[in-house]
């Protein structure tokens, strides 16, 4: 048993990558491990900015000892053939035998195959994945011609037997030099480390200030700032993405508490928190109190002799000078407002491109108002509003905030349609049309919010399909995938119903709104797939329907799941096969469907005519229920004939000798058919 | 510790020669940037090893604010350092410069942060840091991959200081127009804003308002057609019977149609698709003086 340890040190790794390289160099090794029939107890991979690291603890040497069979001459050949076999392997020619082949019977040795070493194997694996390592973006360096994330300094490679018994693997690289030591924290200690064992390497790294952990950097961080924060009204805003990319920064956290100078507090708070937030990689503190954010956490790589004094005054320095940039951009931007108006915005509007080939964020709000108007009429929302809020929804892009900050769209629209006093609803619409902006973030409740987001959403979605630009299974620029996914969550958790595919053919050519519905469809499933509806389901309420309302479509799966788990679904499927099931065999043979209604005056038996009454009332109560999106009482209804096409089964001939009784009895399969069709296919369910 | 804006730069030319560098002067040509100066563009091409540094004056004429912003001027100074290929130990190189401009690192925090560098016009990108010290971006760091539409092979490691903001730091200054230029113990102590201040009004004013549009578009068509048609000539001077690609006079137009896009820009009259359009006309021009340094080398 050993345990190893593999690191590849570079210079700095973007944060933003560091997670998925170690995730990738975990499944690498697991995968590679099988294929090797290598076992072992425990296998964990670390980043930090500077090493990517993989730990395995007790790797079993490889227990399959395989051979090789090697063919030779023929029996009966001249002894000097035999005997140049055996020399040329080595051996005593006693040590041949002899086995019949299809070709004739001939001396055979079996030798033991060059025997693979656990060094050569792990080699093996980590030069694979060293030269195919799937990085985002990978570069080269110097004057050699392997690409890594940045320049990769060493690989540091041991397999340690027992303490102070271990072997360092060289993966033999031209560009890289496998080394026997690795370091610790470059700039505070620059001393070589010479790990003797798994928990020696940790403990050195420790020494020399790295915490290898990810997870453990980010406690650090957080109970530092805990402890910082003693005033109980204060506390961080939790910003987990910031917080990921900071532990990615460094290698040993040290955490700073500074003060926003008081002339900074009165700019509104996502000002304060974005400024830090992007440009410095601030934590915000917010005070309950007095309701604003007037401290942040910094956390530095570096224990500092002094204290951390310099390092907290220059850091505050510099947000000093960022806020001021931003204090003038804000103070700017509102002289305009009150001197002109926010709507004065508007024009300057015509000046962004929002596409070059659609046209300039003026021609967008356009098409969003006319939208907007449409949807609002549509859903029964004060259509005025929707106006009003349409044409200053994009208004902020031509602001200096937001120019200098784009990550602050909608929110400073909102903040500056505060300002000048405009209705609080369409105000706040500014910036809740931009949501969900993430997959599970909230999505919009206000009418006039809701509106306004579907109309930008759909609008931005028939844009680019007019001009063929569409995601690609890797690329979507345009976040088109999360404009439909936005579109979708908006209309099924407000329980709007809207035919969506109505609106869009007025806009697009028909096999562009089709092939636009299709792709709004596909979303529709994926979202379904995640939230747990299966595939099954999905089929059998979509698969014979115009996708075009997305709300109903998801009661109906969703009446459709519940039901799945009741008695009666058994009894609608019953119902339902054994007319298809003749049908569909009776169909294939005659090269016909079987598509007329059945005539009463053609029923022999009590049962069909008993079964088609049965079925006239359902489809009566079925076509009305539809129409009220009832689909629970639909499917109870579907459920309810089980009886009569059981009696219908069991004392009716559907091969009448004659031809006509024998297809009205079919037409009334197809009855059946027609009825359980306009709900879903059962065909998918298999019970 | 260096007291000055200009021992700041002397301690940097020191460093840098006694490591084996090159101290050239600034290339007589406006431009955007120190990576601009053939001594860093066309030297990144090609296989020959160079190691140099200068100082190069930049102009952005958008960040003009007429003498009046604590941090943002429209002509500044960069310190550019280029290594081809990029060395080993580039970036402990690179610390130790800090060290050599008086920077402490017992007491300060070191930090590459990703940014990935990109210069449209110029056809060029690389990989590499933004480099913080105490939060303040310092540096520029950057392994060239591509210039001009070309890989470069070797790679090129390149070092960019905003020599103001990096004197700020060093000296503890908070305006930039408040550096001291020379020693403030000597006779004359000079401070940035006695020289340059009255030429960042100027300038501004011009930048935004008064440049002429319809010559600088004029001049922009000219210098494209003259970079062009030196690259279109036949390879061998019939004046000296020598085989003679000009490259840099080419390139020299090159620059010079990129200041005069900034310009435009600064004068706010380029509209967003005409701007790409622009941008694609000078890098146009910078790929051809590019391909033509490949070719002039192997002669």
């Amino acid at each position: 048993m050993s345990d190893l340890v593999l690191e590849f040190y570079s210079e700095e790794i973007p944060s933003r990558m560091q997670y998925n390289a170690s995730l990738y160099l975990e499944n690498f090794f697991i995968d590679e491990l099988l294929h090797a029939r290598l076992n072992y107890a425990k296998l964990n991979t670390f980043v930090t900015p500077r090493r990517l690291t993989l730990i395995i603890n007790d790797l079993s040497e490889s227990s399959k000892i395989s051979f090789e069979e090697k063919r030779g001459p023929r029996v009966g050949s001249p002894s000097k053939a035999i005997e140049g076999f055996a020399r040329s392997l080595n051996i005593d020619k006693s040590l041949l035998y002899t086995k019949k082949e299809k070709k004739g019977e001939f001396y055979f040795y079996k030798s033991k195959k060059k025997s693979i070493t656990l060094t050569d194997i792990i080699g093996q694996i980590s030069k694979n994945l060293l030269t195919n390592f799937p990085w985002k973006k990978s570069m080269r360096w110097g004057e050699g011609n392997l690409r890594w994330v940045r320049p990769l300094k060493f690989v540091y490679c041991s397999l340690f037997n027992n303490e102070n018994d271990f072997e360092i693997i060289d993966l033999k690289l031209n560009e890289v030099k496998s080394v026997n030591f690795t370091f610790g924290h470059y700039l505070i200690s620059s001393k070589k480390i010479y790990p003797k064992s798994v928990s020696d390497y940790l403990q050195k790294l420790f020494e020399n200030k790295v915490i290898l952990d990810r997870d453990e950097r980010k406690k650090i961080i957080i109970d530092a700032t805990k402890n910082l924060l003693k005033n109980k009204h204060s506390s961080i805003i939790f910003d987990e993405e910031l917080l990921e990319e900071i532990v990615g920064l460094v290698e040993w956290p040290v955490v700073f508490l500074g003060q926003i100078d008081k002339e900074f507090l009165s700019l509104p708070k996502e000002i304060l928190r974005v400024t830090m937030k992007e440009h410095q990689k601030f934590l915000s503190v917010f005070n309950k109190n007095k309701n604003l954010i007037d401290q942040f956490i910094v956390v530095a790589n570096m224990l500092a002799k002094d204290g951390g004094k310099a390092i907290l005054d220059g850091n505050t320095r510099v947000l000093r000078s960022r806020l001021k940039d931003a204090k003038f951009f804000f103070e700017n931007d509102l002289r305009v407002i009150k001197t002109e108006g926010l709507s004065s915005f508007t024009k300057n509007l015509s000046k962004v491109t929002f596409h070059n080939k659609i046209g300039s964020q003026l021609d967008r709000i356009n098409n969003i108002e006319e939208l907007s108007k449409k949807i609002s009429h549509l859903l029964g929302v004060d259509s005025s509003k929707c106006v009003i809020a349409s044409r200053i929804c994009k208004t902020d892009l031509v602001t200096q905030v937001v120019s200098e900050f784009p990550e602050l769209q909608g929110i400073i629209g909102k903040i500056y349609a505060d300002q000048e006093g405009i209705d609080k609803i369409i105000a706040h619409s500014i910036e809740e049309h931009y949501w969900p902006m993430k997959l599970n973030d909230k999505v919009p409740t206000e009418p006039i919010s809701i509106v306004l987001a579907l109309a930008d959403k759909i609008n931005t979605l028939i844009s680019f399909w007019k001009i063929n630009e569409k995601p690609t299974s890797s690329k979507d620029p345009y976040a088109l995938r999360r404009s439909a996914i936005g579109l979708i969550r908006i209309l099924i958790e407000n329980k709007i119903d809207l035919d969506i595919n109505k609106l869009i053919h007025n806009y697009l050519e028909i096999n562009v709104s089709n092939d636009l519905i299709k792709f709004i469809e596909d979303r529709f499933r994926v979202y379904l797939l995640e939230k747990e509806f299966s595939n099954v389901l999905l089929d059998a309420c979509l698969a014979l329907f115009e996708f075009n309302n997305p709300f109903l479509f998801y009661l109906k799966i969703e009446s459709l799941k519940n039901f799945q788990k009741t008695k009666e679904f058994t009894k609608l499927i019953n119902s339902y096969k054994r007319p298809i099931n003749i049908l569909n065999s009776e169909e294939k043979k005659s090269n016909d469907i079987y598509s007329g209604e059945p005539l009463v005056e053609l029923f022999e038996k009590k049962d069909e005519r008993e079964l088609y009454e049965k079925l006239i009332t359902v489809e009566k109560k079925v076509i009305n229920l539809i129409k009220r999106n009832d689909y629970k009482k639909v499917l109870i209804f579907l459920a309810s004939f089980d009886q009569e096409i059981e009696n219908f089964f069991e004392n009716v001939v559907i091969n009448a000798t004659e031809k006509n009784i024998k297809t009205n009895r079919l037409n009334l399969c197809n009855k059946v058919r027609k009825i359980m069709h306009s709900v879903a296919c059962f065909e998918h369910f298999n019970v | 510790m260096p007291d000055s804006f200009q021992e700041i730069i002397q301690k940097l030319n020191e460093y840098w020669a006694s490591v084996g560098c090159i101290i050239l002067q600034p290339y007589d040509l406006e431009v955007g940037a120190g990576t601009f100066h053939p001594a860093t563009t066309l030297r990144a091409l090609g296989k020959k090893h160079w190691h140099a540094a200068y100082v190069q004056p930049s102009r952005r004429p958008t960040d003009g604010r007429y003498g009046a912003n604590p941090n943002r001027l429209q002509h500044f100074y960069q310190y550019q350092v280029i290594l081809k290929p990029s060395p080993f130990e580039m970036q402990e190189l690179y610390l130790n410069s800090l060290k050599s401009i008086g920077i402490n690192f017992n007491n300060h925090d070191i930090r590459f942060v990703e940014d990935d560098w990109e210069s449209p016009t110029l056809g060029a990108w690389g990989l590499g840091w933004e480099v913080w010290c105490d939060g303040m971006e310092v540096s520029q760091f950057t392994y060239f991959q591509q210039v001009g539409g070309i890989d470069c092979k070797p790679v090129s490691g390149e070092l960019t200081y905003g020599l103001e903001r990096i004197a700020m730091f060093v000296l503890g200054i908070d305006d930039v127009m408040d550096l001291p230029f020379n020693s403030p113990e000597c006779i004359y102590p000079m401070k940035y804003s006695d020289i340059f201040q009255k030429a960042e009004r100027e300038y501004s004013r011009w930048n935004f308002n008064v440049a002429n549009e319809e010559t600088l578009l004029k001049h922009f068509s000219d210098y494209e057609e003259e970079c062009n048609r030196i690259l279109s000539q036949p390879k061998i001077d019939p004046q000296s019977g020598y085989s003679i690609i000009m490259v840099q006079p080419a390139y020299d137009y090159c620059i010079k149609a990129s200041h005069l896009f900034n310009l435009l820009d600064s004068r706010g009259v380029i509209s967003p698709t005409e701007r790409q359009n622009f941008i694609s006309r000078v890098r146009n021009l910078a790929k051809s003086c590019a391909e033509a340094y490949i070719v002039s080398e192997k002669d």
